[in-house]
């Protein structure tokens, strides 16, 4: 490789400026905590944090700026151009030894750094008043999620295994002492020693996928891997092992574990077994941030995974399609069992995660389409469950008692209802119900998916997954209306005369604002999903 | 008798030998230390699988590889243990089979 000039090396810096950031926030959040010790300082680490993540978003604007700046000969627009110009935009790779590309396929990455960003964001919010009901306030609990924010923004952005495989443990390692925070809660700790265990159990697949590909193809970076796969390009090793064309038992076996590993991390059936446990144990922001943040990343991971191996297309296409059909099944029926929220949000991300499936299975038909309505899926489903779990606890606070079961929920509508109904509307959003968020996502992700099955007849079978997709969230309302039936529709359970007087609270600010800033976003994208929808095209 | 020659398919199949017995482990065994330490077993297998497909193609990525997962195992390990000790301190064992309070 030739030597980095040092203008080349500022302007990685600056592309790579978002983890790079996030990762000093923790740090300096890790040391504050040295500082802010007495009780009534305990919620500054969580204002650095706060403070951290939103100068990340304007790092975020700078780098969208900087590949989306219009062309056109306004004076604005030309003096940021100016500002922002970057000497010969890099080719991907450029960066960290090709290692890291910060757009993606279709904007991707560079989209979803903004929801991740966005999920840790949230969760800051509403972690202060949950931790302190708990009493688990402690320092180090903002900065393991930074480090966990910078993993996701890594592992989303990585075209290179060696990347991959560190942004996921970066990303997990502080999750396994999230999921715990609650010790000596058993159940926060049995929470984190089933995610540990299953986790680098799914780790250690992945790692074997990695060696099998690099035995077979002699390199690790995804692109090339693309290439070689294709013929375009002949490895760089000299004795390849193996390497005869595409149906390679070692390319086909590298796959196969590369997609167990990241199976176990979103979740797919058969490997979800842990989703559910893991979820009701392990603290609830902590949960909020699994539900939205880690799904969202894996499955970029995934996405970029198979966009390497398209040449093997004819291959893992039908393996998709089962997990699909299968994750949606099971994600669905699970949910109507449970009668506690986490545990039905978890089954339901299941589901979600099915539903994002079928849209992959179109995937190199038409890229162009399934790619941004991947992406705005995302984004939704992201917002959906933050939004969820954000009125959640600010009922808990209102309420000032734990909200799980679905007896907890009854009578909710008349003591609080601004935050019933905004929690109705989020659930509602969560099964698809038009004209909301949800609805919108579904729709394109699964006309997308319709749209590349016309494209390519020996895809037909692609329509019947839309359909059992369609199906399926039509029954998914009937677990999510439980809670609102049980908020609106159920008599408040008879409490002893002392607690009659007690005067709802108002949520905190905090708590507040990530109610208000989901809510805003959910209902911007139902009210106009088109500009959203091209602005990521 | 002719000497056997070890070759780089040897090392692959005594990795994928170990490999297996590290999953076998984690599928089989209750203690979570053990199942721990299946784990690490099925990792160090994958470190034998990146050094010999390294050597053989002559390119020096695979060894590197081997530093990060290294570096990674311990790090787990210091999560794992810490982990472990503190579920055994509020229930007194470490079997898996054990540890039911999450159920559905």
């Amino acid at each position: 490789m030739p030597p980095m000039s040092l203008q080349e090396l500022g302007t990685m810096a600056r592309l790579m400026s978002m983890p790079i950031f996030l990762a000093f926030v923790g740090l300096v959040v890790l040391l504050s905590d040295l500082i802010f010790n007495r009780d009534d300082e305990r919620r500054w680490p969580a204002y650095l944090t706060i403070a951290g993540l939103i100068g990340s978003l304007f790092l975020w604007v700078q780098s969208w700026l900087v590949y989306n700046l219009p062309e056109t000969d306004n004076a604005f627009f030309a003096k940021a151009r100016e500002l922002l110009r970057v000497e010969a935009l890099p080719q991907p790779e450029l960066l960290f030894g090709g290692m890291y590309d910060p757009v993606g396929f279709f904007k991707l990455t560079l989209l979803c750094n903004l929801i991740i960003v966005i999920v840790a964001l949230v969760v800051t919010l509403i972690a202060p008043g949950y931790l302190e009901r708990r009493d688990l306030q402690r320092g180090e609990f903002y900065a393991l999620l930074l480090f966990a924010t910078v993993g996701l923004i890594l592992m989303v952005g990585s075209t290179h295994l060696i990347l991959t495989f560190l942004a996921l443990e970066l990303l997990s390692i502080p999750l396994y002492i999230l999921a715990g925070f609650a010790r000596p809660d058993l159940r926060s700790e049995e929470s984190a020693l089933k995610y540990f265990l299953l986790g680098s159990f799914a780790s250690a697949f992945l790692l074997y996928g990695i060696a099998l590909v690099y035995g077979a193809t002699g390199t690790m970076n995804l692109y090339e891997i693309r290439a070689i796969l294709a013929g375009d390009i002949q490895s760089g090793a000299p004795q390849i092992l193996l390497v005869n064309g595409q149906n390679n038992l070692m390319v086909l076996g590298g796959l196969t574990m590369l997609l167990v590993g990241v199976g176990f991390k979103i979740s797919l059936v058969p490997f979800h077994q842990w989703t559910p446990d893991v979820y009701e144990g392990a603290p609830t922001v902590v949960t909020a941030f699994m539900v939205a943040g880690t799904k969202v990343a894996g499955f970029v991971m995934l996405v970029n995974i198979l966009v390497a191996f398209i040449v093997l297309y004819e291959w893992w296409w039908p393996l998709i399609a089962i997990i699909a059909v299968l994750t949606m099944l099971v994600g669905n029926i699970g949910a109507i069992r449970q009668r506690n929220i986490k545990r039905m949000l978890a089954y339901s991300s299941i589901a979600h995660a099915g539903y994002m499936l079928v849209g992959l299975v179109g995937l190199p038909v038409f890229p162009n389409i399934i790619l941004p309505t991947l992406s705005l899926y995302l984004g939704v489903y992201a917002l959906m469950n933050l939004g969820a779990f954000a009125v959640l606890m600010a009922l808990e606070e209102a309420t000032d008692r734990e909200i799980v079961e679905l007896e907890d929920f009854a009578g909710l509508g008349r003591a609080h209802p601004v935050l019933a109904l905004l929690l109705g509307f989020f659930l509602l959003s969560l099964a698809g119900f038009p004209p909301t968020a949800g609805y919108f996502a579904k729709f394109f992700l699964f006309t997308g998916t319709i749209l590349s099955a016309q494209r390519d007849p020996s895809l037909a079978l692609q329509q019947w997954l839309v359909v059992a997709a369609v199906v399926l969230s039509v029954i998914s309302l009937f677990y999510y209306a439980r809670y609102i039936i049980a908020m609106f529709m159920t008599a408040a359970p008879a409490v002893e005369d002392d607690e009659e007087e007690f005067e709802p609270e108002r949520p905190s600010w905090m708590v507040g604002t990530a109610v208000a800033v989901t809510a805003m976003l959910v209902l911007l994208i139902g009210l106009f999903p088109n500009p959203l929808l091209a602005l990521f095209q | 008798m002719e000497l056997m020659t070890i070759t780089t398919t040897h090392y692959l199949l005594l990795s994928a030998v170990l490999f297996s017995l590290g999953v076998m482990g984690v599928l089989l065994r209750r203690s979570a230390i053990i199942v721990f330490l299946s784990i690490e077993l099925m990792l160090n297998a994958v470190n034998l699988s990146f050094v010999a497909l390294s050597k053989h193609m002559g390119s020096a990525d695979g060894q590197v590889v081997v530093f990060f997962v290294m570096t990674v195992a311990a790090a787990e390990v210091a999560v794992g243990l810490a982990l472990i000790v503190a579920l055994y301190r509020s229930l007194g064992t470490t079997d898996v089979d054990k540890v039911h309070e999450l159920r559905g």
